[in-house]
């Protein structure tokens, strides 16, 4: 299963977020001690020692060390975040035009949905179900951002890109468009909708009528 | 390093092993042809500063009319090649008047 | 006693200084032509955030939201930091490498004068009919090709870019051919001043990369013509990575001189030799090399090219920014600092740029960066770095060197409610960006709803532009009360230690009467503490 959001809640939650703001507050920490203990009135003559080498150095290893289990946790992550699984519970098409979306349901004998000005398009998904992507652009390069699954792909014209997502919640969530594409770029929004499997295969019913 | 041409060209030994690393992941002509190619660029600096001795003394003087000209000119030649041809001719005829103007003060030189 | 040189007469009146070879003029030039632009850009950027602050379009429409980004954007980029930096390059190296003149004064004029050019062309797009480019300071095909972005304005704008990059592009080689060539005798490579050493690796990057973007831009101007260029399935990612490989390295070009600078501030305020010379050296060296290598990490959304390789590069920036802040930090460390408003800008460089260096590790990571690129997370980050950081750091170095330039001190009352200010708004203005970023808010949008969640924060940003916006006004205030009712500076008023506080203030034309020994990369020092 990849799970997008919670790769993302490890890699970025658990461990970038305590890593930098810990490297942070201790760079503050030692600034503002540098401030207070070194200021003019405290310490009226200057050292004369202008290197440290073997220290530098150490810094140096350490910093090389922290980065280096920051890159293996990345590089793991996203192993996971790019797999693009061979049989994905539910394939969508997805193409992205000035300025609506369009999800396509291949197999499946349903309508797409396509958005227009007054209706924007909705992708309804089965909860806990790989869904496997594709994409493409009509024309300038779009981006499909689903905040809630911490995840965008760009939408290239004359290109096809593949990704899956995992939906683990049920409800209603924004998604938009993340790439510049001209004018109604801020409004060129859809609507995610994620159902249980049940009531998935239900509006898949509804909609072949 | 003590020298202009070492430090250049320790930089473009840098970017080599940069450009021989990312050779590991992926075999692009742009993506390798960039790195590399900075790396050739910055070889090129180098063999320059190395040919660069102690410069002649060339008087310059304090204000130099022909330079601004030449380029005001440009740049209205520039702009031209989309705005028009009357204002393409008009800068690439400014810009030679002040070449020729630079020209003159180098020779007086 | 006068010698001859010092009695060649100053020419004087405007147009002497529109055609001035005096590299010193030059480099005044092209910071106040900066500045002008800083307040022009700052502008659009206070009409974008009033537009911002609540949702619904209530001062301007889409169409002229987008002109103002793409202005914006581009503006702060190609027509001031980048001009900012080199100003402070092209009047400053050639002093503090003990030279009489930059080298090639011409091309620095010329320099100049094509970015003038460039600005005036970018801008005059907003004359035209069809209106000003307005496909953000990427110009990313197809949306800039003449289908989606017909009109003169997009034009005018790609070719004043490339003519403003150029003027960049001469002036970095006039800079880096004075470290060459016109060193004072006794200054080897390692006793240039840490400013130097920070240009030479700019101007490395500029003399390397700026030509890629105009090549980019002048093949997306003969897209527009009919040319076929970026129009089959890989044009658009091929026009990326030529775009990006300048890109990058251009916002190291917006960063390094500043902090060159602030060497040269801490240094000087905490009464101490710069700490740990040679690692900044060759940090600054694999520091720039790098840069060259990540430029991808702005492609990793599209899935075209190799993530990790670009993820571990940018990643491994980190050790060489490390360095630096141990450096920097251990200059203050042992020293006796004095809290005058160059060192407090310098001290709020450290402390905001660090938000933008470890939110930049953050995006450094593709599966992060899948979730905040393109939002308004990258806009914080951008933000904290070129502005929280290089500006602050460019502010420091004005308060340092204003003196030097004018023979006048800039007021240190105000001076102070400029930081506070502005130290507050910053924080005020691009904090809450990351918060909107994360919560799903994409950048380039002129609008929001309501129901989004997004009004709160961006309220409060607008709030911290303006406060932002009064900390600049309050420096245009100082550097005109400084100029009407001057506080003389004498030849060295910080007790400097670099060549520049050798001379008088404002140096003669010929830069020097007389050159201390050289014996280290702060000369001066030596000659305070007996070692010269």
């Amino acid at each position: 299963m990849t799970d997008t959001r919670s790769q993302f809640h490890e890699l970025f939650g658990e461990l970038y977020l305590p890593v930098t703001l810990t490297v942070g507050t201790i760079v503050v920490l030692v600034v503002l001690f540098a401030v207070v203990r070194y200021r003019r009135s405290r310490n009226r003559e200057p050292s004369r020692k202008s290197e440290a080498p073997l220290l530098e150095s150490a810094y140096a290893v350490t910093i090389a060390v922290i980065l280096g289990v920051l890159i293996w946790a990345t590089f793991t992550a996203e192993a996971k975040v790019d797999k693009v699984s061979a049989t994905p519970g539910l394939r969508v098409d997805v193409t992205a035009f000035k300025w609506q979306w369009r999800f396509d349901y291949p197999g499946k004998g349903v309508p797409p949905s396509i958005g227009s000005d007054s209706h924007h398009a909705e992708l309804v998904v089965p909860v806990d179900t790989v869904v496997g992507f594709r994409m493409t652009s009509r024309d300038v390069i779009h981006a499909l951002w689903i905040p809630v699954a911490r995840f965008k792909r760009d939408a290239f014209p004359n290109r096809y890109t593949s990704f899956d997502l995992v939906f683990d919640q049920l409800g209603t969530y924004p998604g938009r468009c993340a790439e510049f594409c001209g004018l109604e770029h801020a409004g060129m929004t859809l609507e995610v909708r994620v159902l249980t499997k049940q009531a998935f295969d239900d509006w898949l019913a509804a909609r072949r009528r | 390093m003590s020298r202009p041409s070492v430090v250049l060209l320790v930089w473009a030994g840098f970017l080599v092993v940069l450009g021989l690393v990312l050779l590991a992941w992926t075999r692009s002509p742009l993506m390798n042809g960039l790195l590399f190619g900075a790396a050739a660029g910055t070889v090129v600096l180098a063999v320059v500063a190395l040919r660069s001795r102690e410069p002649r003394r060339r008087f310059v003087p304090d204000v130099s009319f022909p330079t601004a000209l030449t380029a005001v000119g440009i740049g209205l030649a520039v702009t031209g090649s989309a705005v028009g041809t009357w204002l393409l001719l008009i800068g690439s005829g400014l810009a030679l008047v002040g070449l020729a103007g630079v020209v003159r003060e180098l020779a007086r030189a | 006693m006068t010698t001859v040189a010092s009695e060649r007469p100053v020419p004087r009146g405007l147009l002497a200084w529109a055609a001035a070879t005096d590299h010193k003029r030059v480099g005044v030039l092209t910071g106040a032509t900066a500045l002008v632009l800083l307040l022009v850009n700052g502008a659009f950027a206070l009409v974008m955030r009033s537009e911002l602050a609540w949702p619904g379009t209530q001062i301007v429409g889409l169409k002229t939201y987008n002109e103002l980004f793409t202005a914006h954007g581009s503006g702060m980029i190609y027509l001031v930091v980048t001009p900012l930096a080199f100003a402070l390059a092209v009047y400053f190296v050639p002093l503090q490498v003990g030279a009489a003149e930059i080298a090639g004064p011409r091309f620095a004029l010329l320099g100049f004068w094509l970015y003038v050019c460039g600005a005036v062309a970018m801008y005059s797009g907003f004359l035209t009919q069809e209106g000003a480019a307005r496909f953000g300071w990427t110009a990313f095909p197809p949306l800039s090709d003449s289908t989606n972005s017909p009109g003169l304005g997009s034009d005018l704008w790609l070719l004043g870019v490339c003519l403003a990059v150029g003027g960049m592009f001469v002036l970095s080689g006039c800079v880096l051919a004075t470290i060459v060539r016109l060193r004072a005798p006794g200054m080897t490579m390692l006793r240039l001043p840490v400013f130097c050493w920070t240009m030479v690796v700019t101007t490395l990057m500029t003399l390397t990369t700026f030509p890629v973007l105009i090549v980019a831009l002048t093949l997306l101007e003969l897209d527009r013509r009919g040319v076929g260029v970026f129009t089959s399935s890989g044009g658009p990612a091929a026009y990326q990575h030529l775009f990006w490989f300048y890109g990058h390295p251009v916002v190291y070009v917006m960063f390094f001189p500043f902090v060159g600078a602030m060497g040269e501030v801490i240094a000087t305020f905490s009464r101490r030799r710069f700490f740990g010379y040679h690692a900044f050296v060759i940090s600054l060296l694999a520091f720039a090399a790098l840069s060259m290598s990540v430029w991808a990490h702005h492609m990793f959304t599209t899935g075209q090219v190799t993530n990790q390789y670009f993820s571990l590069t940018s990643t491994l920036i980190a050790i060489p920014a490390g360095i630096e802040y141990f450096d920097l930090i251990g200059t203050m460390i042992g020293g006796s600092i004095l809290f005058r408003t160059p060192m407090l800008f310098a001290i709020g460089f450290l402390l905001l740029f660090l938000i933008g260096g470890l939110s930049g590790i953050m995006v450094a990571s593709p599966p992060i960066d899948y979730h905040v690129h393109d939002s308004f997370f990258i806009v914080a980050h951008f933000h904290y770095t070129l502005f929280a950081g290089s500006m602050f750091a460019f502010f420091a170095a004005v308060y340092y060197w204003f003196p030097k330039v004018t023979g006048a001190f800039l007021r240190e009352g105000l001076g102070k409610f400029h930081f506070l200010f502005m130290f507050v708004g910053t924080n005020l203005t691009f904090f809450p960006m990351f918060l909107l970023g994360e919560k799903g808010m994409p950048r380039r949008v002129g609008d929001y709803r309501g129901s989004d969640g997004f009004t709160g924060l961006n309220l409060i940003s607008t709030i911290g532009a303006f406060l932002t916006a009064l900390a600049i006004a309050i420096f245009v205030c100082n550097v005109f009360v400084s100029l009407r009712r001057r506080e003389p500076a004498g030849a060295d008023p910080w007790e400097g230690q670099t060549l520049e506080w050798a001379t008088s203030s404002p140096p003669p034309r010929h830069n020097f009467d007389a050159l201390p020994a050289v014996r280290s990369f702060a000369p001066l020092l030596d000659v305070r503490e007996g070692k010269a």
